[in-house]
């Protein structure tokens, strides 16, 4: 009995593709809204922060070395020093890509997300789905007018778009809230 | 926009937020205190000499002492009411609204139709104050949407009534299962209830002894024995060492053992019900509205008696709930999981799911990861793989641990495609199907254009 195929499974018509091959994860026919370009200064200035911050914790023992009396080898302190140097140069180089890579569209039936340039996301969350909108700002995006919408669900799954327009940011919440009460559904 | 009206919490409330810091800071100084006081009494009435920026303290006297206790309290307040006068909420017609944050400013809105319950919490201190904290919990539970820290015990009672009332009168419109389930439902007596499952308890502990990771924990701890034995040491020595290892294993063995003693399912009028517990007995109602997602478990072991186990996850969870186990069926027989799975599931399902659960491949009608997965998967890629059916999508995975969870469409809250650069130059792509409750579904290494597929029809069943 157990090997026998179901028919239950056979009910649904099987899964349509849209030919683009296994190269990308994006659906067909999603024009990406991206986030402002200014967010990429805000990302870049805290990229510097956390850089100097690692720098100088990796300079720590080749100073101690060379200085005090540590006593480690100079290939050993040199080597930490130019790995992590090597690594926040790779991130900092980075910042531009991902913040373009970041990408959200309104549907008609759902919120979509885009993020990643290596590791790639797409997330969708369906309007009616939305429990509530917070929109955030911190200090330099607040001086740079920018703000991040969080679109939360009944699950621990969210959406987050980083990098809009205040006024955009606002904007966006309001539709969002309109259609998740216009599309609503129960538990 | 409406018209809002903000307001803050109570003036108070700092104090109470503050408490444990002017704790701390009242011991440390009356430590401090008393110890040089036994020396001279001479501080409490003229003020030391300090030298710098502190000089100004001589000069005020036998003042010297409560100014500075004044000016010590004025900083460790100042943060907190500096939060607080960033935090302020307004209640409008479907919403509540939250602005928080000084540098990092949020705004949240929460649907006033989505609350799940309003709880008023009164611990020792704002009681004192006559203060009380007003909590909301929209569908998950997990995480408090709001949660007014305080308010004047009065003001948080009538907020609490108005703002049940306006829950009650949006949900009515809305006659949603939630709304269904929430609403107290009068216990039925026991005799209207017909049992479906019983686990023998030799059943529950032979479960508990053919786990690999107890098997696994219990080994190191007797390896730990033994070699304190072997070379002289203290058997408790070693033990109290080991400390972690042993409260981890004991409590997680507990647990099991205790959630699992004498379970019995059985259906009433109000829903499915579980009892089970060594030290009490429990008993918990699952509405049937109230299931998010289902998943069925059979770690490697249990395949010499085919058991399995079943557990759910729900939305939200009833006053009083603290501890809900999820299981269904924490361990049972093919036979009990046919009588189980039925009472939740669409009746054909049952044995899609159970081809499924022991097969690999395209049985049952499931899609499974190519054979550019192997590298990724080596064991499980025949296993990886998912089935979508009318009503829910079945995904699989586990080739020793054999796993299966159910997601029922309508019950989707978000999907995720993901792709990793080694994933792309082969064409896999995982998708994640997430609910309320904590319920996960992963499609591991599908095809990537499969997983593209899946994503968009599976959004378009989860809004129907």
């Amino acid at each position: 009995m157990e090997t026998t195929e179901p028919r239950f499974s056979q009910t649904l018509p099987p899964l349509d593709f849209d030919g683009r091959g296994t190269s990308t994860i994006d659906p067909a026919e999603i024009d990406w809204k991206r986030v402002s370009p200014r967010y990429v200064k805000v990302r870049l200035i805290s990229r510097v922060l956390w850089s100097v911050f690692w720098l100088l914790l990796a300079a720590l023992p080749l100073v101690g070395s060379s200085l005090g009396n540590w006593g480690w080898p100079l290939w050993l302190t040199g080597g930490i020093l130019a790995l992590v140097a090597i690594w926040q140069i790779w991130l900092t180089v980075l910042v531009r890509g991902r913040v373009k890579a970041i990408g959200y569209s309104e549907r008609r039936d759902h919120l979509l997300k885009t993020n990643g340039v290596f590791f790639r996301k797409v997330r969708a969350i369906p309007y009616g789905r939305i429990q509530y909108v917070d929109v955030t700002s911190g200090p330099l995006e607040s001086r740079l007018k920018l703000a991040r919408v969080v679109v939360n669900t009944a699950s621990s799954a969210s959406i987050s778009i980083p990098g809009l327009p205040t006024a955009t940011a606002e904007q966006l919440r309001e539709t969002l809230t309109d259609l998740s009460d216009a599309k609503m559904v129960g538990l | 926009m409406e018209n809002l009206e903000f307001r803050r919490a109570h003036v108070l409330s700092p104090l109470v937020n503050a408490w444990l810091v002017i704790f701390v800071a009242l011991f440390s100084f009356g430590r401090e205190f008393i110890e040089n006081s036994r020396q001279s009494l001479d501080y409490l009435t003229s003020a030391p000499e300090l030298a710098g920026p502190l000089s100004w303290v001589s000069s005020l006297g036998a003042l010297w002492l409560p100014v500075s206790l004044l000016l010590l309290f004025a900083l460790i307040l100042l943060p907190f009411y500096i939060g607080w006068w960033f935090y302020s909420f307004a209640v409008g017609e479907n919403h509540v609204y939250v602005k928080s944050g000084v540098l990092n400013k949020t705004q949240r809105q929460v649907r006033l139709d989505r609350v799940q319950s309003i709880d008023i919490n009164r611990s020792l201190l704002p009681r004192l104050l006559g203060l009380a904290e007003l909590k909301f919990d929209v569908a998950d539970g997990s995480d408090s949407a709001l949660a007014v820290k305080y308010l004047s015990n009065s003001q948080a009672h009538s907020l609490r009534a108005d703002l049940l009332s306006q829950v009650r009168a949006l949900k009515s419109d809305v006659q949603d299962d939630a709304a269904a389930a929430s609403s107290p439902v009068p216990s039925a007596d026991e005799s209207e209830e017909e049992q479906i499952v019983r686990v023998p308890i030799a059943r529950l502990l032979a479960s508990m002894a053919l786990n690999l990771w107890n098997i696994f924990a219990l080994l190191v701890i007797v390896t730990v024995a033994v070699i304190s034995m072997v070379t002289g040491a203290s058997i408790t020595g070693a033990l109290f060492a080991n400390f972690a290892v042993v409260a981890g294993f004991v409590s997680a063995v507990w647990k099991r053992f205790n959630t699992g003693y004498n379970f019995r399912l059985s259906t009433g009028p109000d829903g499915l019900k579980t009892r089970f517990g060594f030290a009490d007995t429990q008993t918990q109602t699952v509405p049937q509205g109230r299931i998010q997602s289902l998943r069925v478990e059979q770690p490697f072991l249990w395949r010499i008696f085919g058991w399995y186990r079943v557990q759910v996850s729900l939305a939200g969870k009833e006053a009083g709930e603290s501890v809900f186990a999820g299981e269904l069926l924490p361990v049972g027989t093919r036979e009990e999981i046919r009588r189980v799975l039925p009472q939740v599931l669409a009746a054909e399902l049952t044995d899609v799911l159970l081809v499924g659960m022991d097969g690999a491949g395209q049985a049952g009608g499931f899609v499974t990861s190519p054979d550019r997965a192997k590298l990724f998967d080596p064991l499980t890629w025949q296993r990886n793989g998912f089935a979508l059916l009318p009503e829910v999508l079945l995904a699989r995975s586990g080739r020793l641990t054999r796993n299966l969870a159910v997601v029922p469409h309508a019950k989707i809250q978000a999907l995720t495609c993901d792709q990793g650069p080694w994933a792309r130059r082969r064409g896999l792509a995982n998708l994640t199907v997430e609910t309320a409750g904590g319920g996960v579904a992963r499609v591991h290494h599908a095809d990537a254009e499969v997983a593209r597929a899946l994503l968009v029809r599976q959004a378009q069943l989860a809004v129907g």
